[in-house]
């Protein structure tokens, strides 16, 4: 009796770990993604990481993290890439899913900060012809970020990033910069992300802005 | 089910006994099935490698996954890939590769390896498909193989915003035409080249006409998000050009509501548009004047002017988004102005000019889609020209003669295209045309013409691969003032030489009416003169790499029946014009620094008008280069740019020597620009100043003699230079919620 017991507790194992609900399988997926996203370097490997969250946002169509992880990660290859030619294709590629992801999820302020940094690439493919579309856009989609969650560190930590690096005349400001960098590096001791899989990046990032904003 | 049918039959199982019997058997036939769908589920390897269909190469970096899970993998450095899923029967393979066709395969899975090895494709990419390039330059930003973008036209230093002066540093145009509007291409007098306008004719697309002074452009060149400029053989669906066509394509939905500013040492301009995403529509508007007083206040000009360029223009914009995909524009423009000099004629008497001018054009089209396969273009147009001119020229006297002149048109335009696969097309269509032409002088002199014109027209692209296409075409033109009908036959064919070259070759008739000689018709004896005739063969070679471009021509074109207004207004005219081209632009080799080098040598001769021989006609230089710079600073936000521009001599009537013999000396001409991008407060602002003919070189366009041959006066420009300075702001108006909004 006590050995069938035993086979009858595999069992309900077994089958506990089968009837897993769709939402932890979904979430382990995206956590087993998004492992090791720190150590990315190239943009091949970003573009790497984009095809995992992909492969989960076409098979879970209502949720709005793989498509906002696939943006991300585009934006990411495109900010590594060395291939110029291929900057619009990683550009509309990472529009096509903030969109997506902004779609599913409406006036998330972790998809405006994103949408503010794809504009931003769009700037930097042609500063020329794109700037006078995007550069008003993006600083528009950076302050509803901020209104949507002014505790978002990464709203910030973009805004600060893009006083740093543009130019003076442009409106760029280091002074302002630092500050702005100091506000989000103390918004991310104090941030927690939702979950496990929401957005909590750039932490580092912005440690490296603020050291550059120091000097 | 599988799950519940185990958990069914366990339970089963285990109610009944059976289990306490033999709980092996249970180990051996019943666990296994539980456990082939759960804890150790039947595994399947998937593995393969992706490879290029076409060069074998690998694929680095596709995504191949079983579709509706989460399974799948990244092809590795050697196109590689391996991964491993629990599902099993009937499932869907994808690879998906950025730039590529995706490729799917129904598999059925039931454990062991599966070995895939897909073959993509390269997905439809214009850079890799051939495109007709002779004879025709193109400005877009839609599409990529262009040689120039539409900001070029306003960024290059000697174009002073016009489309037309940034079309003349291309090659082909002539370059020291600046006593008279208009594009003279290859040997083509200015009448030869025509403007359209999203598909229809534009019967005035220059500002008031003076004597030896160019008109500019009427529309603005912000009002185009397509520019073509061909200098021959171009497309069936266009007619009426001898030599050239330049085709406009309006800008669509605007993105955003704006506010526009514009301040210049020579006039003032205001502009709104709202847009409306949600509604799919766009109204907008803007009152431009122009007044040189103050600048010629400044800087003497050499006739003395009498009446000062003044203009005051309005234009209107309506744009909607309609079913099947369409878009309906309207563009409506208005424009009055005056201008008035005296000059010293070459026997010391006063030469008096005054124009005023009222012009108004309007534009209405429809573009939509029925089907995947058809595309529909519709499109109607009305201009009005009036010239009320006061001059002195004729009489040499001080008391005017009076002109009025007065021209219209009503167009109509109907254009189906049939899609055939994605590069195969056919159009067809037709217009009609409705032009009247009065001219009245004070000596009782009056003419009055009207034409109706119309034509058919048909016309197929067809890719016989991406690398060879062929364009072949017919025109049918009938003029009942003329009362004549031709056909015009256009054929060009490209061929890909490889991934960044290519061939052209362009073959076509082309037939223009004699228009404004035609008023003169009952001055002389005879019938009105019918259609003159143009055809062209065009041999062309372009490179495309790398942010460079190389591009070579060579060109024949023979003119027959040109009018001429000798004894009788006749088309006893003929000529030819041959020569070669050369356009290299190179935004690569020095960093930040894009430039382009244009050079057309043209031999040209040709009997017209009132040449009594065949000659090198007076509009024609032999050699015509010119080199454009343009370098953007973005420490400081600053574009700057030149151009020089040269030719040879031009001729000139002299009548103490045989028929256009003489030369005017060469034309030398350095334009240097900068514009200063920045923002004041909230509104993007660019500050332009530039200069033309920095060195202050003497620009003589021809000579003028008095009646006795004694003497001459040189026809220069009004002054030897050009200063503009101006400012341009440009502002969202939407409160900044309503932007985000609409950009979603």
């Amino acid at each position: 009796m006590k050995k069938t017991l035993s086979i009858f507790t595999l069992v309900l194992f077994a089958i506990s770990l089968q009837a897993q609900t769709p939402n932890e399988k979904f979430v382990k997926a995206m956590e087993k993604a998004l492992s090791g996203m720190d150590t990315l370097k190239t943009s091949e490997q970003w573009l790497a990481a984009s095809n995992n969250f992909e492969r989960i946002a076409q098979k879970e169509p209502k949720e709005w993290l793989p498509a906002y992880y696939v943006a991300f990660c585009q934006t990411m290859a495109f900010n590594m890439g060395q291939d110029k030619t291929k900057y619009e294709l990683f550009a509309k590629r990472a529009e096509e899913f903030v969109d997506k992801a902004d779609a599913l999820n409406p006036d998330n302020s972790e998809i405006y900060v994103l949408k503010s940094m794809v504009s931003g690439l769009f700037i930097r493919i042609n500063p020329m012809v794109n700037g006078q579309k995007y550069g008003p856009v993006a600083g528009i989609q950076l302050e509803k970020a901020k209104k949507l969650d002014p505790e978002n560190p990464r709203a910030y930590m973009q805004e600060g990033a893009t006083l740093l690096f543009t130019p003076a005349q442009w409106g760029g400001d280091k002074v302002k910069a630092k500050s702005t960098l100091e506000t989000a590096a103390a918004k991310y001791e104090t941030f927690k992300p939702a979950s496990s899989i929401h957005p909590n990046w750039g932490k580092k990032s912005n440690e490296m802005f603020l050291e550059m904003a120091n000097k | 089910m599988n799950l519940l049918s185990s958990l069914l039959s366990s339970t089963t199982l285990f109610r009944h006994g059976l289990l306490h019997k033999s709980w092996t058997k249970l180990v051996l036939y019943v666990l296994p099935s539980i456990f082939s769908i759960s804890l150790f589920a039947q595994k399947t390897t998937i593995q393969g490698q992706v490879l290029d269909g076409k060069s074998k190469e690998p694929l680095i970096g596709a995504n191949i996954f079983l579709v509706d899970t989460y399974d799948g993998a990244t092809s590795d450095a050697d196109g590689k890939f391996k991964f491993e899923t629990e599902e099993s029967g009937q499932q869907v393979l994808l690879v998906k590769y950025l730039g590529y066709d995706s490729v799917s395969q129904q598999v059925s899975l039931n454990g062991g390896v599966f070995e895939f090895n897909p073959k993509l494709r390269e997905s439809f990419n214009e850079l890799k498909v051939v495109v007709i390039s002779a004879g025709a330059f193109e400005a877009s930003d839609e599409r990529k193989v262009t040689v120039l973008k539409p900001l070029d036209i306003v960024t290059t230093a000697s174009a002073g915003g016009d489309t037309y002066g940034a079309l003349k540093t291309l090659p082909g145009a002539q370059v020291s035409s600046g006593d008279q509007e208009g594009l003279f291409v290859r040997g083509g007098s200015g009448t030869e080249a025509q403007t359209f306008i999203d598909g229809m004719l534009v019967r005035t697309p220059f500002t008031a006409s003076t004597p030896d002074f160019a008109a500019r452009g009427r529309f603005s060149p912000f009002l185009f998000k397509g520019t073509v400029f061909s200098t021959g053989g171009y497309s069936a669906q266009y007619g009426q050009g001898m030599s050239s066509a330049l085709i406009l394509d309006t800008q669509d939905l605007p993105d955003r509501s704006a506010g526009t500013l514009a301040v210049s040492c020579v006039g003032l301009g205001f502009g709104q548009q709202k847009v409306w995403k949600d509604k799919g529509r766009s109204v907008g508007g803007s009152v431009n004047y122009t007044n040189l007083g103050p600048y010629f206040a400044l800087i003497k000009q050499t006739p003395d002017f009498t009446h000062k360029p003044q203009y005051l223009g309005t234009e209107g914009f309506f744009r909607q988004k309609t079913a099947k995909n369409g878009l309906l524009k309207f563009y409506g423009y208005y424009n009055a102005g005056r201008v008035g000099f005296n000059t010293m004629a070459p026997d010391s008497s006063i030469f008096g000019f005054d124009v005023k001018n009222a012009n108004t054009y309007t534009n209405l089209s429809w573009t939509g889609f029925l089907n995947e396969q058809w595309k529909l273009n519709l499109g109607s147009s009305f201009s009005h020209d009036r010239n009320d001119i006061a001059s002195s020229y004729n009489t040499g006297a001080l008391g005017p003669d009076t002109f009025n002149i007065q021209n219209s048109l009503t167009q109509f335009r109907a254009v189906a295209t049939r899609f055939f696969g994605r590069l195969t097309t056919l159009r067809f269509g037709g217009e009609y045309q409705f032009a009247t032409d009065d001219f009245k002088n004070q000596l009782g002199f009056d003419s009055k013409l009207r034409d109706h014109y119309a034509a058919t027209f048909a016309e197929s692209d067809v890719y016989i691969t991406t690398q060879l296409v062929a364009r072949v075409g017919l025109r049918a033109e009938h003029s009942s003032l003329l009362g004549q009908a031709r056909i015009a036959p256009r054929v060009s064919l490209a061929y890909k030489l490889g991934e960044s070259s290519q061939v052209s070759f362009a073959w076509g008739h082309f037939y223009q009416k004699g228009d404004s000689l035609l008023r003169w018709q009952s001055q002389f004896a005879g019938a009105i003169p019918g259609f003159q005739k143009a055809a062209h063969y065009i041999l062309n070679y372009q490179y495309i790499k790398d942010e460079r471009t190389l591009r070579l021509e060579g060109f024949y074109k023979k003119y027959e029946d040109l009018v001429t207004t000798r004894e009788v207004l006749a088309n006893d005219g003929q000529g030819y014009a041959q020569g070669l081209e050369l356009f290299f632009r190179d935004k690569k080799t020095l960093k930040g620094v894009d430039y382009w080098i244009s050079y057309s040598w043209l031999d040209t001769k040709r009997q017209f008008q009132w040449y009594p021989v065949e000659a090198q006609p007076t509009f024609a230089a032999n050699h015509v280069a010119t080199l454009v710079a343009k370098k953007y600073f973005p420490g400081i936000r600053t574009s700057m740019g030149l151009a020089y521009n040269y030719a040879t001599g031009r001729p000139y009537f002299n009548p103490k020597s045989d028929f256009l013999v003489d030369r005017t000396p060469d034309y030398h001409n350095l334009s240097v620009n900068a514009s200063y991008l920045t923002t004041v407060r909230k509104a993007f602002a660019v500050f332009v100043i530039g200069v033309t003919n920095v060195l202050n070189q003497e620009q003589i366009f021809g000579y003028r003699y008095s009646p006795d041959g004694q003497m001459r006066t040189a026809i220069t420009p009004a002054a030897k230079q050009f200063f503009f300075v101006g400012a341009f702001f440009s502002w969202g108006t939407d409160r900044r919620q309503e932007v985000l909004d609409n950009q979603n």
